[in-house]
């Protein structure tokens, strides 16, 4: 599986969360047939909070780890 | 009003000693209200916005939650007898000018990805964005100084009702329906999705928490300072101590300076008096601190967090020029208005300030503007 890595870091809000889901509805059908995951990198803080709530509105898997200095979002096709 | 200003001056020096002590109050308040904010990313922007641009914003309940609870405290306090100044000198009777501001205000706070206060918790953190509204809303608070006689003598032309709070109008007796119909709905939101917030950020505090925990620093601030928080006017202040060292004869020349925004006498007898002005008077009290400790606060959660890294990513030029034009727009607002979101939403409607509630009336569509312009222009710029 692909892994799409998105990197918003240093980006104001709200485009954390507005340019995440363009790019995820721009690569819905390889996330959906579990081609490849979205992997979303921020220092926004509250982007840990919107992205996984929208994402698993919408039917997607959601992970959210913490590296040195931001978090590393993963969205994947719900299993 | 020189002479005022001396008085004023001598009394802080006389009073030293209680000076001291408010000063560390007020920092210390100001530190507690960084790192909360940035523990909960506590962002006043976000809520008005999220209301527009996803049309349901969780935050913006628990924001009605501190306004509630902050209600609550400052209506005990008075009936214990404990403030002394009410209605509070740094709140005014509304005007148009009040309204124009709340919604260049609201369209301000989303184009900067913060408000005043948001502003200064994320610039703490390290955030490239925030400085750079930051520093759009020290040049906007200079500005106003320009343009303050034509929207002084507007507000006097337009004022709304020579009554500063509602309680005035209709008695102290409205609080009570007012608290029990919030706490009513305050009660059915919780069960119905709950006030908790779900997040994956390390050392996440339930904004809720916050939420309360900032009344009740606001009431410390209030029986401190004899003023409930407010922190817009420090903005003032910095670029008035800016302007007045860079260019002092323009300085001089501005009326907007030499102005006292209050002068009045506590029960106590000391005289609290207050402008915008390069001068270390009531307003630099009860302000500067705050602003100083809500940077500080944040820097140190952030560190402890080890998520401080400052300028390590730059947002794109479009958003760069957003939280500059944005920031501009919230220093002249907030000049216009007479105070920002702190002082008239998480203050003012707690005791049901008339500016309160037009300062919120004209930010409603104000952030309705602002979420079209960043939504349309500034996110498809980048495409």
């Amino acid at each position: 599986m692909d892994n799409l890595v998105l990197d918003i870091r240093g980006q104001i809000c709200p485009a954390c969360l507005l340019i995440s889901l363009r790019e995820l509805n721009n690569k819905r059908d390889i996330i959906k047939n579990g081609q490849a995951s979205l992997v979303v990198l921020t220092d926004h803080r509250d982007a840990t909070r919107t992205i996984p709530n929208a994402v698993t509105a919408m039917g997607y898997s959601v992970s959210v780890e913490k590296k040195e200095g931001y978090y590393e979002i993963t969205i994947k096709k719900e299993r | 009003m020189t002479a005022v200003m001396n008085l004023c001056y001598n009394k802080i020096k006389t009073m030293n000693g209680a000076l001291m002590e408010s000063v560390l109050i007020i920092l210390l308040s100001g530190v507690l209200i960084g790192f909360l904010f940035h523990r909960s990313d506590y962002c006043m922007a976000g809520m008005f916005r999220d209301l527009f641009l996803f049309k349901s914003s969780p935050l913006l309940k628990i924001f009605f939650v501190q306004v509630f609870v902050t209600m609550l405290l400052f209506y005990i306090a008075r009936q214990a007898g404990l403030i002394g100044l009410y209605p509070p000198p740094n709140l005014r009777e509304a005007s148009l000018v009040t309204l124009t501001g709340g919604f260049i205000f609201g369209t301000g706070m989303v184009l900067a990805g913060g408000c005043v206060i948001g502003t200064l918790y994320k610039m703490g953190a390290g955030s490239a964005g925030a400085i750079v509204a930051f520093i759009g809303l020290v040049i906007g608070s200079g500005f106003y100084g320009e343009v303050y006689p034509v929207f002084n003598s507007l507000h006097r032309d337009t004022v709304l009702s020579n009554y500063v709070l509602l309680g005035q109008l209709s008695g102290e007796s409205i609080f009570i329906p007012v608290i029990l119909i919030s706490a009513i709905l305050i009660i059915r939101w919780s069960k119905k999705d709950g006030l908790y917030q779900k997040a994956y950020a390390e050392g996440y505090i339930q904004p809720v928490k916050t939420a309360i925990f900032i009344a009740f620093i606001n009431l410390i601030v209030y029986l401190t300072s004899d003023t409930p928080m407010a922190i817009s006017t420090a903005y003032a202040k910095l670029s008035a101590f800016i302007e007045r060292f860079i260019i002092p004869s323009h300085y001089e020349s501005l009326e907007f300076f030499k102005r006292l925004s209050y002068s009045v006498t506590a029960p106590d007898g000391h005289l609290l008096s207050g402008g915008p002005g390069a001068q270390v008077d009531h307003i630099f009290i009860a302000e500067m601190p705050l602003l100083a400790g809500v940077i500080l606060g944040s820097m140190i959660s952030s560190i402890s967090l080890k998520e401080f890294r400052p300028f390590k990513k730059l947002p794109p030029k479009s958003q760069i020029l957003s939280a500059f034009t944005g920031g501009v727009l919230l220093g002249l607002s907030s000049r216009m208005a007479g105070g920002c979101n702190v002082k008239f939403l998480m203050s003012g409607l707690p005791l049901l300030s008339i500016q309160g509630i037009i300062f919120l009336a004209g930010l409603l569509p104000g952030a309705y503007v602002g979420t079209w312009i960043f939504k349309n222009l500034v996110i498809k710029l980048r495409r």
